[in-house]
């Protein structure tokens, strides 16, 4: 294995529709940024890979127009994932191990202000038994909400708390939208949307990107006076069919979080908890001590970019290492409904 | 720089998706009125059917069994404002339903006329349309047996 | 088995609402006063018409400072002729389209090319815009790409481009 650590995190303001930008122009600063941080310019990027999805734009090849953000000229060695961005870091990295790039730019963004987003994403749904229905992506983690009530310890209390948590830990975030000094009690006070799911419990609709400069070897401490190493990740998927799984539990992100060591030491874990139960479902799955903090920047609950929200959490948790003083942290993304499928990464600093 | 409303653009794409052998005989039962499941090679009885074991990746058997269209309510989440696409278009909950005979969960709809009626462990019955075409719909929701 | 159900039809419909950037809105007005804008990258003096708010080259942004007026005449620099009949498509007519590069810039635009024969249509053509309508303030809806707030082209009536001076507008063209 090579050793691999991020050198460089920039993020766009988080904000629930960006109208006078339109994609290249919302990445476009993010990307200069990242290069600035890495003191890299673009004619010394390797390869360059990003994450989108075309039905948040609702355009066939729309994520072609991200590349004019990044300059396609002179030709670049270039991917895509139709996936969050933390995917496009885990191909990027994949790309570093196997030597055939030493340095590389990963970006992931998108407007989800564009379109029904309760629509948009039931289009990811299995064509024959699912989306015929018209099932929903607060529905379908509403069912998983109440799978995991019946089925544990939790209450409607504990998901209140960690709503409640995340909107507090995301005053101290510049880029977060959804933040305020709220209380578990008020939120309980909420009427349900989708019952077992408040208002509160859910994720914000959020225009956004991300960028990350990934480095192999001894170069990223030339570019970075604290890189984050990538010292494991591993990503796992499920059955598409959500009848056929337990809900209140997340195997994909156990197994994916034994192979990282996920349970051992881990300071600091910005996990895509996309709904407030979702991190007590993670919290055990990737077996994290009551030590260790979840969420200092609010996680997705305080804004929710889709497409660069996976990307930011593992962003996120190197600015723990880089600015923070950090020594072992851990990032998670998630894509699917129900936390279908789940990407670990455990970074650590020098 | 006058603020002019944004207009709406809609994006339609149609589809003719063929079935294959195993959801082609769920889909022709249900607009018979009939509702079948398969049996994966280790006895698991799966309802909706694959052609595979999701969990093995083992092709299914041939080994098919006829449900009733009764069951047991296994998650359930209360919408009070149906979207256009969904099931009903009234306020009902979405449902895992455990039909009886099954090992896994069929996702549907269930019709009540108050919320308060709804709960984990709840019996239900397939409700069915008169005008059947061969489509998840042709069961217009559960209701309580 | 032959009334067996074998396919499922159905039909993904999804709503947009795509707010046109400051870059568009500008853009649109200067359509309806039958002007072109166009702005100009601060790094390498390329021109984007409609303006894309940026320079994809230089990857720098650009604003409202970068703007310049451009010219809606220019010469006729490629095309082709469609024939429907030959494609198979009953009831269409005989169109001809072409890319026209603006007079004092490398800029082609696309075209439906109007007032003209298909079967007169040459290269060194000079052109001049077939301006879109505005509707309710906005441009009309062109699938979102293209040279929206022209519909294409139509001969101003006035001396051809040499042979010689369209290879050179194309050689220049070229040049990255």
């Amino acid at each position: 294995m090579r050793d691999v650590a991020i050198v460089a995190f920039a993020q766009s303001p988080l904000v629930r529709r960006q109208t006078d930008f339109d994609e290249p122009q919302m990445i476009m600063p993010v990307v200069r940024e990242a290069y600035e941080q890495s003191g890299l310019d673009r004619s010394q990027i390797d390869f360059v890979c990003s994450g989108s999805a075309d039905y948040l734009a609702g355009q066939p090849f729309a994520f072609i127009r991200g590349l004019d953000a990044v300059g396609a000229w002179p030709p670049l060695s270039e991917s895509h994932v139709e996936m969050d961005g933390a995917w496009a870091l885990y191909e990027a990295w994949m790309m570093l191990q196997i030597g055939h790039a030493d340095t590389a730019l990963v970006y992931g963004f998108g407007k989800a202000s564009a379109g029904n987003m309760r629509e948009v994403l039931t289009v990811e749904l299995d064509p024959y038994y699912l989306a015929p229905t018209g099932i929903d992506c607060i529905s379908t983690a509403g069912l998983q909400a109440r799978a995991l009530l019946d089925n544990s310890d939790y209450t409607e209390r504990d998901m209140a708390e960690v709503a409640a948590r995340s909107r507090r830990s995301a005053m101290s975030n510049d880029h977060a939208q959804v933040k305020k000094d709220v209380t578990a009690e008020e939120i309980l006070a909420e009427p349900y949307w989708v019952d077992p799911l408040r208002p509160s419990d859910c994720p914000p609709i959020t225009d956004g990107a991300a960028a990350v400069v990934l480095v192999a070897g001894d170069r990223a401490r030339d570019l970075c006076e604290r890189p984050a190493w990538i010292r494991g990740i591993d990503n796992r998927i499920e059955t598409h069919y959500f009848g056929t799984r337990d809900l209140s539990k997340s195997p994909s992100t156990e197994v994916a979080g034994k192979t990282v060591g996920s349970g051992d030491g881990i300071e600091v874990a910005e996990i895509s908890s996309t709904f407030s139960h979702q991190e007590l479902i993670l919290k055990d799955a990737l077996g994290l001590q009551d030590s260790t903090e979840i969420n200092p920047s609010g996680g997705p609950l305080a804004a929710n970019p889709l497409m660069a929200v996976g990307l930011i959490r593992i962003g996120e948790a190197f600015n723990q290492i880089k600015n923070n003083g950090k020594q072992r942290v851990l990032a998670h993304a998630t894509s699917g409904h129900c936390l279908q499928q789940n990407l670990v990464c455990v970074l650590e600093g020098d | 720089m006058s603020d002019t409303p944004v207009p709406i653009d809609t994006v339609e794409m149609p589809y003719v998706r063929t079935l294959g052998p195993v959801i082609s005989r769920f889909f022709t039962g249900l607009r018979d009125g009939e509702i079948w499941a398969n049996k994966t090679r280790t006895g698991k009885v799966q309802c909706p059917p694959f052609e595979y074991d999701p969990y093995t990746g083992e092709s299914a058997s041939d080994d098919w069994v006829q449900l009733d269209g009764t069951g047991t309510v296994s998650s359930w989440a209360w919408v009070e404002e149906p979207l256009r696409n969904h099931l009903l278009q009234e306020p009902f909950a979405w449902c895992l339903i455990r039909l009886d005979g099954a090992d896994t969960d069929l996702v549907h709809a269930v019709r009540v006329a108050d919320k308060g009626q709804m709960a984990t462990g709840m019996r239900v019955e397939a409700r069915w349309r008169d005008e059947r075409i061969g489509h998840l719909r042709d069961i217009e929701c559960f209701e309580p047996a | 088995m032959s009334d067996d159900v074998k396919v499922l039809n159905s039909v993904v419909s999804l709503d947009y609402e795509r707010p046109p950037t400051r870059a568009a809105r500008r853009y649109t007005e200067a359509v309806g006063e039958k002007r072109l804008i166009a702005h100009r990258c601060p790094e390498c003096e390329r021109l984007y018409t409609p303006p894309k708010g940026y320079c994809p080259v230089c990857v720098v942004l650009t604003t409202d400072e970068h703007e310049i007026e451009v010219s809606p005449e220019g010469v006729l620099v490629s095309y082709t002729v469609t024939n429907p009949d030959k494609l198979h498509q009953q009831g269409g007519k005989t169109s001809a389209r072409g890319d026209v590069m603006l007079d004092g810039t490398r800029i082609t635009l696309m075209g439906e090319l109007d007032g003209v024969e298909a079967a007169d249509v040459h290269t060194g053509m000079r052109m001049r815009a077939v301006w879109v309508e505005l509707e309710d303030g906005r441009l009309p809806s062109s699938g979102g790409w293209g040279a929206v707030g022209i519909k294409g082209w139509e001969p101003t009536g006035e001396p051809d481009a040499s042979r010689e001076e369209v290879q050179e507008l194309l050689k220049k063209a070229g040049e990255s």
